[in-house]
């Protein structure tokens, strides 16, 4: 086994993980703050 | 006049292009008999066997006075696999065939989304820990997104090599996700767990501005911290905005119907030109095959466990099943219609398709953006 590309991988899947998951908490604020703003209106049918 | 010149094809044939037309006469089987992904798994069988028919005109060959005469399925793979462009437009159909507003009715769902993410880095260490390089390894895990043109963008950009292997375990395991799901997580869970009811919002409407606005925000933010996830995220939100937009319904149709099958056939068949017996039957090609299953069982232990550790902090009444965290795969519809099947196996009265539904969009957007990751990640690292 390759320890340098082990703890490199180690080191990817720390920023990884963590990236995902901030991408994910933005989309989150994004899907909550668009739907407050613009909101669904019964005449839009 | 000899053998060798009379029936080349015969007299060339050798053990490894026998095993490969095997190995297509599965998939072909598979997809017609089983119904496992027959519209990648058929293409993809019949090229195996087109492809390991010794001198193949499929294939670029070398004539006997040294001309080259180049092969149909090597002229779609440069335009098509080596500039990405049939993995992207199968995102242009995926966007337009994604409908995101039941992520407004439960948009926390999204979250399982990252979770379910978790088995690609697993594989990834554990195919580093077995020999494989950096970038090998990250194309062998992305394998557990489930979303079969992310898998053969990364791999064809970081381990062009195993593209083959990767897109048949890619799509192989996206069909077997009903056999591969209910074991990880019935190990998982309680039964008192796997009977919790979720509240669900499902007479939400929500605002046609709201869903053109969607795509077009995610894609300038995503762009703005990510820039190379632009090819994958910006490719399926123009999808999508096509479909919301409304003032697109027959590009929209053209995208979710004619673009997706023409797209689709030419990818299946282009992969299948990998699939030749020097190149596949190798040692690697089964590690990859095993790995991928270890992506895909540990992408849903990440979403079960996940689930199960915010319901440490939901009271009860807003508890989440934790079966939902599992959808949190990009293999979608499938992995939601699992897991409602598993609900109502559990409970005949508790309905998990729409937040199951929520879960399985977090992860479509979650495999794409693991694989803009991904991309961006293991070339600083090399």
């Amino acid at each position: 086994m390759n320890i340098e590309n082990f703890q490199k991988a180690l080191e990817i899947t720390g920023i990884g993980l963590a990236g995902v998951f901030f991408f994910m908490a933005i989309f989150l604020a994004i899907i909550v703050g668009v739907d407050k703003l613009f909101p669904y209106k019964p005449e839009e049918e | 006049m000899d053998f060798q010149t009379l029936m080349p094809a015969i007299a060339f044939m050798t053990w490894q292009n026998l095993v490969m037309i095997a190995v297509g006469l599965v998939l072909i089987y598979l997809a017609v008999r089983k119904g496992y992904e027959p519209t990648l798994l058929l293409p993809m069988g019949f090229g195996a066997i087109l492809v390991n028919i010794p001198f193949t005109a499929a294939l670029t060959q070398i004539d006997p006075v040294g001309n080259e005469i180049v092969g149909a399925l090597d002229v779609f793979f440069k335009a098509g696999i080596v500039t990405e462009v049939f993995p992207l437009l199968i995102f242009v159909a995926i966007g337009a065939m994604i409908d995101f507003s039941p992520l407004f009715q439960k948009p926390s769902l999204l979250l399982f989304g990252a979770a379910a993410q978790f088995g690609i880095f697993v594989t990834m260490i554990f195919a580093v820990c077995v020999g494989f390089s950096l970038p090998e390894a990250a194309s062998i895990g992305i394998i557990g997104a489930a979303d079969g043109p992310t898998s053969i963008i990364v791999s064809q950009q970081l381990a062009p090599n195993l593209l083959g292997p990767i897109s048949v375990a890619a799509y192989s395991y996206m069909s077997l996700v009903p056999i591969i799901q209910p074991p990880v997580i019935r190990l998982l869970t309680t039964k008192k767990e796997r009977l919790i009811r979720m509240k669900t919002n499902t007479g939400k409407k929500v605002s046609r501005t709201t869903l053109i606005l969607f795509p077009i925000i995610i894609t300038i933010l995503a762009g703005i911290i990510a820039p190379s996830s632009l090819a994958l995220l910006g490719f399926l939100m123009f999808g999508n905005l096509i479909r919301e937009c409304g003032v697109l319904n027959s590009l929209s149709k053209t995208a979710q119907n004619e673009l997706a099958n023409l797209v689709t056939i030419l990818l299946g068949i282009t992969i299948a030109s990998t699939m030749t017996g020097e190149r596949f039957i190798r040692v690697d090609t089964l590690m990859i095959m095993g790995l991928g299953i270890f992506a895909f069982v540990f992408d849903t232990a990440g979403g079960v466990l996940c689930a199960k550790f915010l319901n440490l902090f939901y009271k009860e009444g807003n508890k989440i099943n934790p079966m939902v965290g599992a959808c949190g795969i990009s293999a979608f519809p499938m992995s939601a219609r699992v897991i409602h099947g598993m609900g109502l196996k559990e409970d005949p009265n508790n309905y998990l398709l729409m937040p199951a539904i929520s879960s399985n969009v977090g992860g479509q957007i979650g495999s794409v953006v693991v694989g803009g990751l991904i991309l961006l990640l293991v070339p600083l690292f090399m």
